[in-house]
């Protein structure tokens, strides 16, 4: 790696610190990254364009719980060198993985319905239409992963992350009030309204998904990071989940500083920047369809991936895009057909895809208490993880995270959002 | 002589030789010293939930139900030895290396075979039958027009992986991989976990361990290296090439490669340093400075005595360069024109003076398509003063034209 030939003329241990981190970063930041997706910028646009800066509070709390558990995901991959399906497997046997995965197959297409939704939105946005936005993103996506290596992959993704930075400047060209801003983040503000809880359980629910804890342990095995940096993950894991939150942040305040502030009513992305062009501007408007898009993009090539990796080593096939397909036909049939079917569906006239996105959440909600419990499970395993398993102070503090978890996913499905 | 799946009798009933229930059977215990192990004990979880290991030598058979020859208080407890493996916790569900297929696989199912009275494990299954059956979905398989095989491996030809924190690694027993050829021991690296995989490496010999950490992902190399004792480190990469050993260096934190280079044999680890100095894709940092130079008034005779003693340690003895006093390059000669020469002609009288050369900071690209364009085995690389510094060797220059051969190996994560 070319950062390790300056280390040659930097010895400082300071300098060396930060170069293992630069390399060692990545899994976390991209993770966190792809969470804002096309469903969690939706979300974060409505809760500022409906209820201004009352929601900001809940970004700390979501910041904690975000950073505890992909702490625990990255200790578990980097500690066992063995992605989270292997480890489920290997802890439980196969019929509850095949349950988990069969789940998460179906949630995941969900999922990228919504990513593909949001590219043929964004792209109307620039003039591109639907039937040509959606085959050309499939495709970009499809050879992205396929003609790709791990590093240029990566590379690739953290660009994307890199680029969420787009909606901090569409924040900071709204104006918005910053001290009302402040205060509303530091001190929670809770209106014990239908539409308000709804709006949390949303906002809390689309923050830890259940393929995310896939995507980070099998990313930090890929790299291979060794035990002895599992500091450098873990502070990229926390990184990641506070820069992740900031975004949040900048898109809550963009649009509580104008549409909220205007009483605009807005029920997409699309509506959202129509709005933000007469009141901050086309730069605004414009640089938060672009994030939008990016988003999309992004998510919708990691998505399908994670999904066909999980799978294939969940139940044993082989995967990998290194692997021909004939020696790999399961692995490429769920991801070829996860893009090709997603992008297919959200072209065809009248799809309903509020039920869908509906269903799917509903999926999440199901899959993700199994499998928080069983990642509280693993991180506890001494037969696993040796001298790291979890602290009990840690414990305290994953429990009452993945409880609070739980209960507002179920929550959310009672509640029936969007 | 009975085959049984290990599926169809986990968690079925074990009953004492009255009748009673004693409780669930949970595992089988194996002897791991024959190809094909023999089971020595069966572990119970009993109805207040405590796990017993009965000895086989007390159990009536195996089926839907175990009967056992004794009653319940009779049982002595069995004293698991410490080579002995647990078929549902060690190797159930877990990843097992298929010797002859070269590949990781995940096991789906265990195959055990009964003859007077003893059953032993013969094999793993690793198809969709197995899965099928597991999912409690074997009718669908037998009623499905897609008549789907079982698919197997002889235990004879499986070697196990024992992976987790060191504290409570289990010894393995010689793997049986370590006879594949050096490229194929690294494919299969590539796809093991890090634990797994330094296991594996610690389980070759010095000399193999390098040849096969010459072939992995630069990636997997520094993480492998990284997981290792310093002392076996240093071993290890003494015995790969120097370029190799370079490159592998340069991937590693400062401080640990200079604590590795430290404890290496000086004139092994001067070669490194001076490698090291050049950029990895310049001419100098793809080069060996291990190759065969003889001065311009060597007789071919002398020469060849030269190639004699200097063959074990070099990449390629296929050219002979030429240089003079100075160190600077005059000549090349071809292994085929020194066998061809009298004995007593000096080199300066028919080596060739016009000689293809690259410099030091030249890309690598360059390096490449120069090898290509004039069909050479190696290139000598030089640097202002037309000193002799190494040799590119053309296995080399095909790693950087076709990057993918190791290249591919890499993205799992992405698919």
């Amino acid at each position: 790696m070319d950062y390790r030939i300056v280390t040659r003329y930097f010895r400082s241990p300071w300098f060396i610190r930060l170069a293992l981190f630069l390399a060692i970063m990545g899994p976390g930041i991209i993770t966190a990254s792809v969470d804002n997706d096309a469903g969690g910028i939706t979300t974060y646009s409505l809760a500022g364009a409906q209820f201004g800066y009352l929601l900001l509070w809940t970004l700390i709390p979501m910041t904690v719980a975000l950073a505890v558990v992909q702490e625990m995901g990255v200790r578990m991959g980097v500690v066992s060198g063995k992605g989270l399906a292997s480890l489920i497997r290997e802890k439980t046997g196969v019929r509850l993985v095949f349950f988990i995965m069969v789940l998460l197959l179906a949630v995941n297409f969900g999922n990228t319905l919504a990513e593909f939704s949001g590219i043929a939105v964004s792209g109307s946005i620039f003039g591109i239409p639907p039937y040509e936005s959606l085959p050309l993103a499939a495709l970009f996506v499809w050879l992205l992963v396929v003609r790709g290596s791990y590093r240029s992959v990566e590379k690739i993704f953290l660009v994307g992350s890199a680029l969420y930075a787009s909606y901090i400047i569409s924040g900071f060209l709204a104006h918005p009030d910053w001290k009302l801003a402040a205060a509303n983040t530091f001190i929670p503000h809770i209106t014990p309204t239908a539409a308000y809880i709804t709006m949390l359980v949303a906002l809390v629910g689309t923050t830890i998904s259940p393929w995310m804890q896939f995507y980070i342990q099998a990313s930090v095995v890929e790299k291979g990071i060794p035990l002895k940096h599992l500091i450098y993950s873990r502070l990229d894991a926390i990184a990641g989940s506070i820069v992740t939150n900031v975004v949040a942040f900048f898109i809550i305040i963009a649009c509580a500083a104008t549409i909220f502030v205007h009483g605009i009513p807005v029920n997409t992305v699309a509506d959202v920047s129509a709005a933000l062009a007469p009141l901050a501007g086309n730069y605004a408007s414009a640089l938060f369809a672009f994030g939008f898009l990016n988003a999309s993009l992004f998510a919708a090539s990691i998505l399908p991936l994670s999904t066909a990796h999980s799978v294939c080593e969940g139940i044993g096939f082989e995967s990998g895009v290194s692997k021909t397909f004939r020696e790999a036909p399961v692995f490429y049939g769920l991801y070829t057909g996860t893009i090709v079917l997603a992008a297919f569906f959200i072209s065809l006239p009248n799809v309903p895809l509020l039920s869908i996105l509906y269903l799917s959440q509903v999926g999440n909600g199901i899959l993700l208490p199994v499998i928080l419990i069983y990642m509280l499970v693993i991180a506890n395993d001494k037969k696993i993880m040796g001298e790291y398993v979890n602290t009990r102070m840690f414990n305290y503090i994953a429990g009452a995270t993945v409880a609070i978890m739980i209960g507002l996913s179920i929550a959310l499905i009672f509640i029936g959002f969007l | 002589m009975a085959l049984l799946s290990l599926s169809e009798i986990v968690k079925k009933p074990v009953i004492d030789i009255r009748g009673e229930k004693v409780g669930k059977l949970a595992d089988v215990i194996v002897s791991a010293d024959t190809p094909y192990p023999k089971v020595k004990a069966l572990t119970v979880r009993t109805s207040d939930k405590h796990t017993l290991n009965v000895p086989w030598t007390q159990v009536e058979g195996l089926g839907r139900q175990i009967p056992l020859k004794v009653g319940r208080d009779e049982i002595q407890p069995y004293d698991v030895q410490e080579h002995e493996v647990h078929l549902v916790e060690d190797i159930l569900d877990k990843q097992v290396i298929d010797v002859q297929g070269k590949k990781l696989r995940r096991v789906n199912d265990l195959q055990l075979s009964g003859t007077n009275g003893s059953y032993r494990l013969i094999g793993v299954d690793i198809g969709i039958r197995g899965l099928l059956r597991r999912l409690g979905l074997e009718k669908v398989a037998d009623s499905s027009r897609l008549h789907l095989e079982g698919n197997y491996i002889s235990w004879d030809a499986v070697d196990t992986l024992h992976s987790g924190p060191s504290a409570v690694q289990l010894k393995v027993p010689k793997h049986k991989i370590t006879k594949f050829h050096p490229a194929d021991i690294a494919d299969i690296l590539d796809q093991l976990s890090v634990n797994d995989g330094l296991n594996l490496i610690n389980s070759l010999d010095e000399e193999a361990a390098a040849d096969t950490l010459e072939e992995t992902s630069p990636e997997r190399q520094v993480s492998l290296i990284e997981g290792m004792e310093t002392e076996r480190a240093v071993e290890i990469l003494e015995e790969m090439s120097p370029d190799d050993a370079a490159d592998l260096l340069a991937d590693l934190p400062v401080d640990r490669a200079e604590a590795i280079l430290d404890l290496m044999e000086p004139d092994e680890s001067e070669d490194i340093r001076e490698l090291l100095e050049y950029p990895e894709d310049s001419a100098g940092g793809i080069m060996t400075n291990e190759f065969v130079a003889v001065h311009a008034d060597f007789t071919a005779q002398q020469a060849i005595e030269e190639i004699r003693n200097a063959a074990a340690d070099v990449e390629t003895i296929y050219y002979i360069y030429v240089i003079a006093k100075d160190e600077t390059l005059v000549g090349v000669i071809s292994l085929r024109n020194l066998l061809l020469a009298r004995p007593e002609e000096k080199l300066s009288a028919f080596m060739h003076t016009d000689i293809i050369t690259v410099q030091l900071m030249d890309d690598q690209r360059d390096v490449a398509k120069k090898i290509a364009k004039y069909n050479l085995l190696a290139l000598p690389v030089v640097d202002e003063e037309k000193k002799l510094k190494g040799i590119v060797t053309v296995d080399d220059a095909i790693d950087i034209v076709l990057p993918t051969a190791w290249k591919k190996r890499v993205p799992k994560a992405f698919g």
